[in-house]
């Protein structure tokens, strides 16, 4: 299990640390870097794929990126500064890992395809001038061990070339549940597959009904050319999971990931988003099951005080350690960010006394 | 298939820190006083009474309050309970929670607490105040202005513990005879609430009784360093 994590000079944090459990919450004002959290610990499990940058901007929105490295590179670090390096430590059993992720300008290890007369054309006809950029980064992964992988990434006439010179797959598999993205039906299709596979496709149908107690069973569907999770809710036919509701299709997706990526880390923007009041605390219960079950770890940012209140009171009777911590980032008068933990206990006396935690 | 349990929802908005004073004290009555007393000192702007789930999670409610949200900008704290049977007790018992959360109490308000990382002057009250032992109704029915209706009260109490003697009884009545001394005097008030926080509200202690000095002046010196401190922002 990840027990912290630390960023230094990444996108809104200079230097923060925050300490993790099973399930960690994490709330704060508007802009003080909840969502940062989450892509930074996405950014750590995803460092081997080379799209690690561009997948992260188009979550944000970001439609058309510019090949340039304020605009491609900028918004990881911080304050858009790339002469300082970015860096995000993971602990793990008291052992630090550390991903760093540095910007240089420099023509070594460039290289680009020089264009000849094709045959038949004239030796008087112009040259085409090869443009050669010097912007680069260099992903650095090492733990304990010493460094386990480099990659450089750098810019080409043609787009982004991500040369990797060593490589390392991470062991732990991690998910991203944005607040407005809805994730891809074959995607979450197949993540229910593997369940199916290995005989815990029922777990998803009993978590999903803490929120619509009619679902029976869920199973996949081959809809034209796409598979769609469909549900049994008792009407003479199946309906696909997504036509139910907001609530379910968002609990599908979180309890999927979680049950599909053991002894990962599903990370989810916004948790409390598309569930009513009344059902947020056996929600939790659902994902409490999941988390327990699947040794997968969840960090989720919320605004809302009924889902921490729901979160704390359902988690609390589960038995075993506490699953659950609060985390607030807090901006100081100075500017400085702050990361306050609020202990389970600490979280039982504020639903008691009706104290504001967020 | 089971019909999910309904959530518990806050039925109010949640309590704030929105004060660079805060007092702790241990329930709704403590509250409504010391309110009260906060409002006549002319200090509603700086210190702000909070209640506990009482003495007895003062320590959780203590880790609570310096992780909630706006706790930076807390610069002074009164801790207040009831002395009860035993003020020296009682007063070493808060001094206790107080250090087990890495705080430790101002010599006086103006010296900062030197162990805590929070920079903040940190205070103790016992009621009923100056090292006696008794509760906040027996400081209340010292302050209480209509003594003539306070002698009926204690006739009446006394009338009560004759009547439970000739009757052989070993066990005390009323049960709680500081509360219904308190009681009895509230009942003879026209309009007047029987709770000590809801009377306070009617205007019904003496905030300027004598007996409340140590407590008044313990409150300006908390408002003053507040106040000073707010500047400096």
């Amino acid at each position: 299990m990840f027990q912290s994590v630390r960023f230094q000079h990444f996108k809104r944090f200079d230097d923060l640390e925050i300490p993790l459990s099973p399930i960690t919450l994490i709330g704060g004002k508007n802009n003080v870097g909840k969502s940062s959290v989450l892509e930074g610990l996405f950014l750590f499990a995803d460092r081997s794929n080379p799209n690690l940058f561009v997948r992260q901007l188009t979550w944000r929105g970001l439609s058309a990126i510019p090949l340039e490295p304020q605009a491609f590179w900028g918004p990881f670090f911080r304050n858009y500064q790339l002469d300082t390096p970015l860096s995000i430590v993971v602990k793990e059993e008291g052992i630090p890992s550390v991903l760093e992720i540095s910007y240089s300008e420099q023509l070594e290890g460039t290289a680009v395809d020089i264009t000849f007369p094709s045959p038949g054309q004239s030796a008087n006809s112009p040259v085409v001038e090869q443009v050669m950029f010097p912007y680069a980064v260099r992903i650095q992964y090492s733990s304990g061990e010493g460094l386990v992988q480099t990659a450089t990434q750098r810019f080409t006439t043609s787009g982004v070339q991500h040369r990797v010179e060593r490589f390392d797959r991470p062991a732990r598999g991690a998910a991203y549940i944005g607040s407005k993205m809805r994730v891809d039906a074959a995607e979450e299709a197949e993540r229910f597959g593997k369940l199916d596979v290995e005989g815990r496709q029922d777990f998803i149908a009993q978590g999903l009904r803490a929120i619509d107690p009619r679902v029976a069973s869920v199973s996949t569907i081959v809809l034209g050319d796409r598979p769609v999770l469909h549900a049994d809710v008792g009407i003479g036919r199946k309906i696909p999971v997504m036509l139910l509701g907001d609530g379910t299709s968002r609990l599908l997706s979180i309890l999927l990931a979680l049950e599909s990526t053991p002894g990962g880390i599903v990370l989810v923007d916004e948790i409390e988003k598309g569930f009513h009041y009344s059902v947020v605390e056996e929600v939790w219960r659902a994902i409490g099951a999941a988390v327990a079950r699947s040794g997968c770890q969840l960090v989720a940012t919320t605004h809302s005080i009924e889902c921490l209140h729901a979160a704390t009171v359902a988690l609390d009777q589960q038995a075993g350690a506490p699953l659950l911590s609060y985390t607030r980032l807090e901006e100081r008068r100075d500017r400085s960010l702050h990361a306050v933990q609020a202990s389970v206990e600490s979280l039982l006396g504020a639903v008691e006394l009706n104290w504001e935690m967020r | 298939m089971t019909t999910p349990p309904p959530a518990r929802r806050p039925e109010h908005s949640p309590v704030q820190l929105t004060r660079p004073g805060v007092i702790l004290c241990e329930g709704r009555d403590d509250e409504l006083f010391l309110q009260q007393l906060v409002r006549r000192l002319g200090l509603g702007e700086t210190l702000q009474v909070i209640k506990t789930n009482g003495k007895d999670n003062l320590r959780r409610d203590l880790a609570l309050l310096r992780a909630a949200p706006q706790w930076s900008e807390v610069r002074g704290l009164l801790i207040t309970r009831d002395a009860d049977e035993d003020h020296r007790a009682a007063s070493q018992s808060l001094l206790n929670t107080i250090a087990a959360c890495g705080l430790k109490v101002s010599a006086s308000l103006h010296v900062p607490s030197d162990v805590s990382s929070d920079s903040i002057w940190l205070g103790t009250y016992v009621f009923p105040g100056e090292s006696r032992s008794g509760t906040l109704e027996d400081l209340c029915l010292e302050i209480a202005p209509n003594s003539s209706v306070l002698k009926c009260a204690d006739r009446y109490m006394e009338c009560l513990r004759s009547i439970v003697s000739g009757e052989g009884r070993r066990s005390s009545c009323p049960a709680q005879p500081r509360k219904a001394r308190l009681l009895a005097y509230l009942s003879a008030l026209p309009g007047v609430p029987n709770s000590i926080g809801r009377a306070a509200e009617q205007n019904a202690w003496d905030l300027e009784h004598p007996a409340l000095r140590e407590l008044r002046e313990l409150l300006l010196e908390l408002g003053s360093v507040c106040t000073y401190q707010l500047g400096e922002h």
